[in-house]
């Protein structure tokens, strides 16, 4: 489901938190998604490998993680990040 | 290495404009109902043969329609005497939450209690995108095999009620009418679930109703 515009989405969240947090190499990036998100995971990959290019993201990857308490919806958000 | 915890909603701009127009629409009394279905299942034929009864004041609703490139629907709507928009995506599958305000700038709502927005045809991206409504009503149809619930869990979770439509049609299919239900209950305990054959004008009074009460 629209996983270029979800990557941009996820892209620029992560751009402004790192930002906030003084996080110039972001490594890992974790996305929690409900039991009924029809997100594509290789799709996501996919974009998320074009769009890091240029960013604090270059080196990081997208982790998705089930979570069957996300109801409603609103079935995805992105949970942590790692970096320095 | 530091972790951040962000924990923010993907689709935040969207579900905050979403937010702003269903807060705009209360304040000015008016409701937003969310047609939702598979394309073909009788959203625009459901919604033609309700807002043509004589217990529906048309002049107090609003018609947005949803078409990625025609105003085939929306003219079906004007035929019948109600004040409708179209909204063209040129070929996006779902109607999103800004374009959804612009829909209602243009729309004069001058004496409108309630908008209906017959959204595009699809079980997918419509049941994640938000876009103000203040309630959710998806058409299905005994056409489309009664697996829908379970590979579209999504649009049957969070749907306020669904019609399950074409019953006249179930004879000639394998369509399990009570699987179905149970199927949907179990997602959404609180559901409302009516069957009926729009086009025959047969088993719409709750839907009539619905648009009756405010
Ligand atoms: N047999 C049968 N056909 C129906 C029924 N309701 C709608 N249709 C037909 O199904 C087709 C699609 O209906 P339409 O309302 O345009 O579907 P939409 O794409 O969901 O808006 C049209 O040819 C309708 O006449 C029904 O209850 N039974
Ligand atoms: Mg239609
Ligand atoms: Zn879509």
């Amino acid at each position: 489901m629209h996983e270029g515009s979800v990557c941009r989405e996820i892209v620029d969240i992560v751009t402004e938190a790192a930002a906030l947090n003084d996080i110039t190499k972001v490594y890992e990036i974790v996305i929690s998604v409900g039991e009924y998100s029809c997100v594509n995971e290789s799709q996501l990959n996919f974009y998320f490998d074009v769009m890091k290019r240029d960013t604090c993201m270059e080196e990081a990857y997208i982790r998705i993680e089930k979570d069957v308490s996300i109801t409603g919806p609103t079935q995805m958000y992105v949970k942590t990040f790692k970096g320095e | 290495m530091k972790t951040i915890t962000v924990n923010r909603n993907v689709l935040i701009k969207n579900d905050e404009l979403a937010q702003q127009t269903r807060e705009m629409l209360a304040a000015k009394g008016i409701r937003m109902i969310n047609f939702l279905g598979t394309p073909g299942s009788g959203k625009t034929t459901v919604l033609e043969n309700v807002l043509a009864s004589p217990e529906i004041d048309k002049s107090r609703i609003a018609v947005i329609e949803g078409d990625l490139f025609t105003d085939l629907d929306a003219q079906r709507m004007a035929e019948i005497g109600v004040r409708t928009i179209q909204l063209n995506t040129e070929g996006a599958c779902h109607l999103e939450a800004d374009m959804v305000q612009h829909g209602l700038e243009e729309l004069d709502l001058d004496g409108i209690d309630t908008v209906v927005v017959d959204n595009i045809g699809n079980l997918v991206c419509t049941a994640a995108f938000q876009i103000g409504a203040h309630m959710r009503v998806c058409v299905a149809s005994t056409t489309e095999g009664n697996d829908k619930p379970l590979k579209y869990p999504n649009m049957f979770a969070t749907a306020n009620v669904v019609l399950l439509n074409k019953i006249d049609l179930a004879p000639y299919t394998n369509f399990d009418i009570d699987r179905f239900i149970c199927d949907v209950k179990k997602l959404n305990p609180d559901v409302e679930i009516h069957l009926c054959t729009a086009y025959k004008n047969e088993g719409l009074e709750p839907v009539v109703k619905l648009f009756a009460n405010k």
